[in-house]
């Protein structure tokens, strides 16, 4: 018998056998079969996310599977892990009910590649050993190829290609971080483990050997996230992805980036998260800032939808850049609610292409008047995403200014030959939060356009919105609205470990005396105080 | 059930009644009218337990606070709660009873409309987001609720999304106030940065109001002069958007575009008034900084002026009134600034009630003239509207401030602190004065005076719609009195005061001034205006031409906001747009040329397909371990 969390990852991948063993001339059965499995999967995983709270145990399961290299297989599902799990297994679910409306051919294909992407993400998410995740996150690659080389757009194969160099590309630079863990270990020490190389690997490193390692991790994952100026095979792919793809790719796929950022870079290299904070924290802004301005102007609806995408993925750099508790727990609850938003958001406008096969935004107008549920949807998910508190875009993006405004991260940028740009990351938050008026902006002049104003004639008799769809959206306003009223209600489960997390770049600039006269007062009083001290 | 440890219910109330009609309407199972009964029953629950309250509250007259953990990150936890005091009090009572007139009134006005039910929702989402502004216990909790406002205002003004103008004045809306919004964020992030221990220290939540004082003696300890006025006026930035101060007012005129039951419940009496209600709350950390004081009174007596202008060049009744609210918004403003304020609260509550009166009278005016709302297409209703014309009447000389009606006291206290505080604000208070005289009776002479001379037949409105005027012309008339603290009741300051400011002795040589100002704008307003005028407006308008096109143009800032958004923005949002196509992507496309004809040459080297994967694969590989030796050695 499998494991908890082995059976979880081998789960989409029987599913996709048993959907290749349905005739395929069974579209219906074809269509629910997989819905259904994906439901199961999301069921299961919730399950046991249950039973891992109850037993406070993080279902660790290890097996050395080429112990020449010191290779395991090892999966471990804490906090954070289970919040990306959940996600997963929540939006595959959505998006193979949101694909009954938008796939019409090779279902099971289709379908098939869909739970293999499932798999490889769960692999991601779990996996406790540097090449076990490596081989999971190249196994995400070829699916996603697939699904928009095939289902995609009229410039499919530009797209994809596009995707797949661009991820490969920055795989490499991983590859090679990987490898430099591994050929760094002492004598003896080799290992992949992620506790190991933690404990035992990275201390021995010299500063300059950190950096290196951290920006190899980092040049893949900030291409995953993406970066500026590592982004533009995001839009391509996201116009011509179908639907349900689209939303995988924004709701979970860049979240990969995001957490290896977190888990590897900051978590691993404190000393060399110390040194790069500035550059990342200038680079969030330029994502937030500049892809909104691009996304002022897109004529293609999706097109937009994809840069607003990216610039909120900025609020993540910033948040990890502040290098403190805030800005990590925001970074993560910025993966989630961006996670869910921006699903729904192309959701949105898969529905609206599905009526009036056309991503114009200037072919639209008014369209509110014959699809009001759809404009109602739309109207809610644009909020969301311009961070309206109650929703669940309004605690992440606070959590990152804080985090950035009361960050001691830097208060100059180091630049070339000693000298130093004087921005401090309270500037540089502060340029952040134009980001929400620029947000604001794109967002609502796009419904402005889309949904309001006068409608053109030919859009008369068209239908607003049907079952399956209103499921998808409700389910995920639901959440959107559940996490916006009860942010801790999430941040429970997370919370704990990322402050952990955080806590490398808090403790070493204390001084040793000062913490211990600290411990006898309340614990606000202490934290509070070790801000103050810090500050001076 | 009704009871001062759960007043959290007070808003609970209305977004019940919001859910249910959403989810009726979602499930079409709404009866056509159901939405009013809701959403009014839910009003006056919310009415009742806000004056149970305030009786179990009375005999103490303390502060009631209480509060939950909402947000926890490390040791930055944020709360929500409430707050129980008399400003939270006097602002939950005209909250609710204007409200509950409002919807009362809104049946009438809107029951031809389709989307009946869909208007009530909106209403429903305001008064719950309203309610939680006002019991808000922390800044942070307040910001929240600020939003939640704002985008409630967003789908009123755009109730009817078809019209062109109403779509364009919703997003105009909801951006103007987000710009201000911005600065209010920067300037909480300020404040709390300068005095995270203390709040620790105090054992209260982060940005707690009932810390604010303590709050504002450690950043008077520990920021300089020039900090602390930045703070104050980063968070000014708010309540300069939300309550239309210059310069970010421009928005205000445009949301008449929602139907007039928003304009008198959202835009007139409640939610322009948070701003004032927010600027209270925060005020120990204004006063410390003498700097943010002036500017609050300098922008607040300049909104003042430069609202009363435009209101005089009119035409659409709405928008007078709307400038008028500014104007009305730009005194209590200045009176916040100018340390008075009781008075800057009073006159918000009297003015939220005559006010929002005269805009339902107007919603009443339009209604009966078929949707006209040009007062050149008016004149001659007061026999056709009698109690409409009625209650116009006691709004316009409310607003002048005419003894012994509610404006005069709360204005005359206004006025009074300008007098004592700066000789140039009391001028222009006077100015004001003089100028709101003028264009209110202008607009109530060319409404109901003289021959009618649209083409509608205009009628009286049904009395569910008359029926809330004559109410609220009760406090329009005898609320001033009332709580004017000279004919022995207890006055206003001895609720509403903040340190030593309590209410002072009447100044009568001020009521004098003002009043004869008030008189002699009415004066004036009768020889242009009335149907027995002496003088030619046009003829005026055609001798003072720059002037006058000054003032119609509302003072160019529509002009000088389009240009801004229009040119410098979207040039911006075009060459970042430009940027990413040709130089980004266009690296990128040029790296991947290069690869792939690279590729093309081994392939034809070796004779086969060379994947791609590999080559970039080990290229890199190779390239960083070398980087990596030559590092190491």
């Amino acid at each position: 018998m499998l494991q908890p969390l082995s059976l979880l990852i081998s789960l989409p991948v029987i599913a996709a056998l048993v959907i290749a063993i349905i005739p395929g001339t069974k579209e219906r059965t074809i269509h629910w079969a997989a819905t259904i499995f994906s439901g199961i999967i999301f069921a299961i995983s919730l399950y046991y996310f249950q039973g891992s709270l109850a037993l406070k145990s993080q279902l660790a399961e290890s097996f050395n599977w080429l112990p020449a290299f010191g290779i395991k297989y090892s999966l471990a599902a804490d906090g954070l892990s289970w919040m990306l799990v959940l996600l997963t297994t929540f939006l595959m679910f959505l998006s193979m009910v949101a694909s009954q409306s938008s796939i019409g051919k090779r279902l099971k294909l289709y379908y098939s590649m869909l739970f293999l992407i499932e798999t490889a993400l769960l692999g991601v998410f779990l996996s406790r050993d540097l090449f076990l995740f490596f081989l999971f996150y190249e196994l995400e690659l070829i699916p996603m190829y697939l699904l928009i080389a095939i289902w995609g757009g009229a410039r499919k194969e530009y797209a994809s290609i596009k995707f797949v160099l661009y991820t490969l590309f920055g795989s490499a630079f991983m590859f090679a971080a990987i490898l430099g863990i591994f050929l760094m270990a002492g004598q003896g020490q080799a290992t992949f483990d992620f506790g190991l190389i933690a404990s035992n690997v990275i201390p021995g490193l010299s500063l300059s050997t950190q950096v290196l390692i951290f920006l190899g991790f980092f040049m893949a994952f900030c291409i995953k996230l993406p970066m500026v100026p590592f982004h533009t095979w995001l839009p391509d792919a996201h116009v011509e992805a179908p639907t349900p793809v689209s939303m995988l790719l924004a709701g979970i796929l860049l979240k990969m980036g995001a957490y290896g950022m977190l888990r590897f870079c900051f978590a691993w290299f404190p000393e060399a998260g110390s040194v790069l904070a500035p550059y990342l924290v200038l680079f969030g802004v330029i994502n937030i800032i500049y892809t909104a301005g691009i996304a002022m102007v897109q004529a293609d609806l999706k097109k937009l939808i994809a840069y607003s995408s990216v610039s909120h993925m900025g609020f993540v750099l910033v948040g990890l850049g502040a290098l403190n508790a805030y800005g990590f727990n925001g970074a993560v609850f910025q993966m989630i609610s961006h996670g869910l938003i921006s699903a729904g958001l192309f959701m949105i406008v898969g529905t609206i292409y599905n009526r009036t096969h056309t991503r114009l935004i200037a072919e639209m107008g008014g369209l509110g008047k014959v699809m009001p549920a759809i404009y109602f949807f739309g109207l809610f998910l644009a909020m969301a995403s311009l961070g309206l508190p109650l929703l669940a875009g309004f605690p992440a993006e606070s959590l990152v200014f804080y985090a950035g405004y009361l960050s001691k991260a830097f208060s100059v940028i180091p630049w070339f030959g000693g000298q130093a740009l004087p921005i401090s990351i309270q500037t540089l938050t502060v340029i952040a939060a134009i980001g929400v008026v620029l947000a604001a902006a794109y967002l609502l002049w796009m419904i402005q356009r889309v949904f309001t104003g006068t409608m053109p004639e030919k859009w008369n008799g068209l239908g607003d919105i049907i079952k399956s769809e209103a499921f998808v959206l409700s389910v995920i306003a639901i959440f959107t609205v559940a996490i916006g009223i009860f942010p801790n209600a999430l941040t429970k489960y997370f919370e704990p470990e990322v402050t952990k997390m955080a806590s490398v770049y808090a403790v070493k600039k204390q001084p040793v005396a000062e913490k211990k006269a600290a411990q006898v007062v309340l614990p606000e009083k202490t934290l509070a105080k070790n801000l103050s001290e810090r500050s001076h | 059930m009704f009871s001062i440890p759960t007043v959290y219910l007070i808003p609970i109330y209305p977004i019940l009644a919001f859910l249910l009609i959403v989810l009726g309407l979602a499930f079409k199972v709404l009866p056509k009218k159901a939405g009013s009964l809701i959403v009014i029953a839910s009003t006056v629950l919310s009415l009742v337990h806000t004056f149970v309250a305030l009786g179990q509250w009375m005999p103490t007259q303390k502060l009631v606070e209480a509060h939950m953990p909402w947000l926890t990150a490390g040791d930055l936890v944020f709360s929500l709660g409430y707050m129980l005091d008399w400003p939270a009090f006097v602002m939950l009572i005209v909250v609710t009873t204007v409200s509950l007139l409002i919807h009362i009134y809104t049946h009438g006005y809107m029951e031809e409309d389709p989307n009946y039910n869909r208007f009530y929702a909106y209403l429903a989402l305001f008064n719950f987001s309203m309610l939680s502004l006002v019991l808000s216990q922390n800044l942070f909790q307040m910001y929240m609720f600020w939003e939640m406002v704002g985008v409630s205002s967003y789908l009123l003004i755009g109730f009817w999304f078809t019209k062109p103008s109403a779509a364009a004045a919703q997003v105009k809306a909801f951006l103007m106030n987000r710009v201000g919004d911005f600065g209010l964020l920067v300037g909480i992030l300020a404040l709390l940065f300068f005095t995270f221990n203390y709040w620790g220290q105090a054992g209260i939540p982060f940005l707690s109001f009932s810390g604010m004082t303590g709050a504002s003696e450690v950043l008077l300890k520990t920021v300089p002069a020039a900090t602390l006025a930045i703070i104050g006026i980063l968070i000014f930035m708010g309540p300069m958007a939300k309550s239309a101060q210059l310069p970010l007012h421009t928005w205000l005129p445009d949301a008449m575009e929602g139907p007039t039951p928003i304009s008198a419940l959202i835009h007139a009496a409640t939610m322009v008034a948070a701003g004032v209600y927010l600027i209270a709350r925060v005020y120990p950390i204004f006063e410390v900084s003498p700097v943010t004081m002036q500017t609050v009174a300098w922008i607040g007596g300049a909104t003042a002026v430069v609202a009363a202008t435009i209101a005089l060049t009119q035409y659409d009744i709405k928008k007078a009134l709307a400038y008028s609210t500014m104007s009305q918004l730009g005194l209590m403003v200045m009176a916040m600034g100018l340390g008075a304020f009781t008075a800057g609260i009073f006159h918000l509550v009297t003015h939220a009630y005559f006010k929002a009166m005269l805009f339902l009278c107007s919603g009443s005016v339009i209604h009966g003239c078929h949707h006209e709302q040009d007062m050149r297409e008016m004149g001659g209703l007061a026999k056709k509207m009698p109690l409409t014309h009625l209650t116009y009447l006691i709004g316009t000389i409310a607003i002048t401030g005419v003894l012994p009606f509610a404006g005069f006291f709360s204005k005359d206290e206004i006025i009074a602190s300008a007098f004592s505080g700066n000789q140039v604000l009391f001028i222009m208070s006077l100015l004001t004065s003089f100028m709101t005289a003028f264009y209110m009776f202008r607009t109530y002479f060319m409404t109901f005076t003289g021959e009618y001379r649209g083409h509608a037949h205009p009628h009286e409105s049904p009395m569910v719609m008359v029926a809330p005027l004559l109410v609220l012309a009760l406090p329009s008339v005898l609320l001033g009195l009332f709580l004017s603290g000279m004919f022995g009741f207890a006055g206003f300051g001895d609720f509403v005061s903040y340190g030593h400011h309590g209410h002072h002795s009447p100044n009568y040589l001020v009521m004098g001034i003002a009043t004869a100002v008030g008189v002699s704008g009415f004066i004036l307003s009768y020889l242009f205006y009335s149907p027995k005028a002496v003088f030619n407006a046009q003829s005026v308008i055609n001798t003072f031409k720059p002037v006058h096109q000054l003032f119609a143009n509302k003072w160019y800032f529509d002009e000088l906001y389009g240009f801004m958004s229009g040119s410098v923005y979207l040039l911006f949002a075009n060459a970042c747009s430009w940027f990413d196509k040709t130089v980004v992507d266009g690296l990128v496309n040029f790296t991947a040329f290069s690869v792939s004809s690279t590729g093309s040459v081994l392939r034809v080297l070796q004779q086969g397909r060379v994947q791609s994967y590999l080559v970039i694969l080990s290229f890199c590989t190779v390239l960083f371990f070398a980087w990596l030796w030559l590092q190491l050695h």
